[in-house]
């Protein structure tokens, strides 16, 4: 071999080691990112939920689980959670709150009441609590994810009806 | 096996490994997420997106295999094999960007309750710096090979020079 090419095909060979990693990288994170998806609704559940709306007793509740079935850790986890509370005229929101986690590590889960009191909602003054009004709680959940390479962004949407389904309400 | 019929059969094999890997692997990744049903729920991507995806999958893939061809086709070390590298660099760079337009780096699946997006964008510019590292092999490959072809001319013609001097070629002249 020529010996001016040595240096060649060291860089190559690094070149190549490099390529190798996030090939591998790339699979696995592009794999966990599949399995951590689970339209059965098991790996990211919201569920229990408890509410009541009155003058100074605001108060909702909900577990939250979010299952890290991948291989690599969840970082940077942020949840804005927003309740929206309308009828057919008026459309209120009354909750608009982040909760931040550092991580969840590969293959453990968190599971967590998150509870807000009064303090936390903001319902206009003259806010009528007899009237009927239909709920919209949207839950925005963002992560990054393989080496902090893939960011994940969940968005969840329930209505009345499905927190009705999810044990509330 | 002579030496042009094996630099074809090279070129043939590298089309094939591209054609494998850059375009069979992804149009099955592709076509099992957008059929992904469970439950009743269509998870998967809309018959739109995925049918942009694959065109472009489909066009940059078909440039990748004719260079992957001519690349492998080229003798080693020669100015040409160097050129057709940089030619591939350049457009697997096409390639990787048109995961970013096609809507494949941001990957869109709706469930019952909302919808998941994965933003791969990070991965995609780390594979275009890995590509960047490539091109500099590539270049230098260029120069080697422009270096290679021309000692290589010039002991041609010193051998022909000696041959005709030792034919007595020269003195008769």
């Amino acid at each position: 071999m020529n010996v001016g090419r040595i240096p060649r095909q060291i860089v190559y060979g690094i070149v190549l080691l490099i390529q190798i990693c996030l090939t591998l990288v790339s699979i696995l994170g592009g794999l966990s990112s599949v399995m951590i998806l689970d339209p059965n609704f098991e790996n990211i559940m919201v569920k229990n939920f408890n509410a009541n709306f009155g003058p100074g007793i605001n108060q909702l509740n909900f577990t939250f689980i979010l299952n890290n079935t991948g291989v690599y850790d969840f970082h940077n986890i942020s949840f804005n959670i927003n309740l929206t509370m309308s009828n057919a005229t008026d459309s209120y929101n009354v909750l608009n709150s982040n909760v931040t986690i550092s991580e969840i590590k590969a293959e453990q889960k968190f599971e967590e009441v998150i509870s807000f009191n009064d303090s936390d909602f903001n319902f206009p003054i003259d806010f009528n609590y007899t009237t009927d009004y239909s709920i919209s709680l949207q839950i925005i959940i963002e992560f990054v994810y393989s080496l902090d390479l893939i960011k994940f962004r969940i968005f969840l949407n329930f209505t009345d009806s499905d927190l009705g389904d999810l044990g509330g309400l | 096996m002579t030496k042009p019929a094996k630099l074809i059969f090279k070129g043939v094999f590298l089309a094939l490994i591209k054609a494998i890997t850059n375009m069979l692997i992804p149009y099955l990744t592709f076509k099992y997420v957008s059929s992904i049903v469970i439950m009743g729920i269509p998870i998967g991507l809309t018959n739109e997106q995925f049918q942009v995806i694959v065109f472009w999958i489909t066009a940059l893939g078909l440039v990748q295999v004719s260079i992957a061809f001519a690349k492998g086709a080229s003798p080693r070390r020669s100015p040409q094999k160097a050129i057709w590298s940089i030619f591939e660099i350049a457009v697997y760079c096409l390639y990787l960007w048109c995961y970013k337009f096609s809507g494949a780096a941001s990957l869109t699946l709706n469930f019952k309750y909302g919808f998941v997006t994965y933003d791969l964008a990070l991965l995609l510019q780390l594979w275009l710096g890995l590509v960047s590292l490539k091109l500099f092999i590539a270049i230098y490959d260029l120069i080697d090979g422009i270096y290679f072809y021309n000692k290589k001319h010039k002991e041609l013609k010193g051998m022909e020079i000696s041959k005709k001097i030792a034919a007595g070629g020269v003195l008769n002249e």
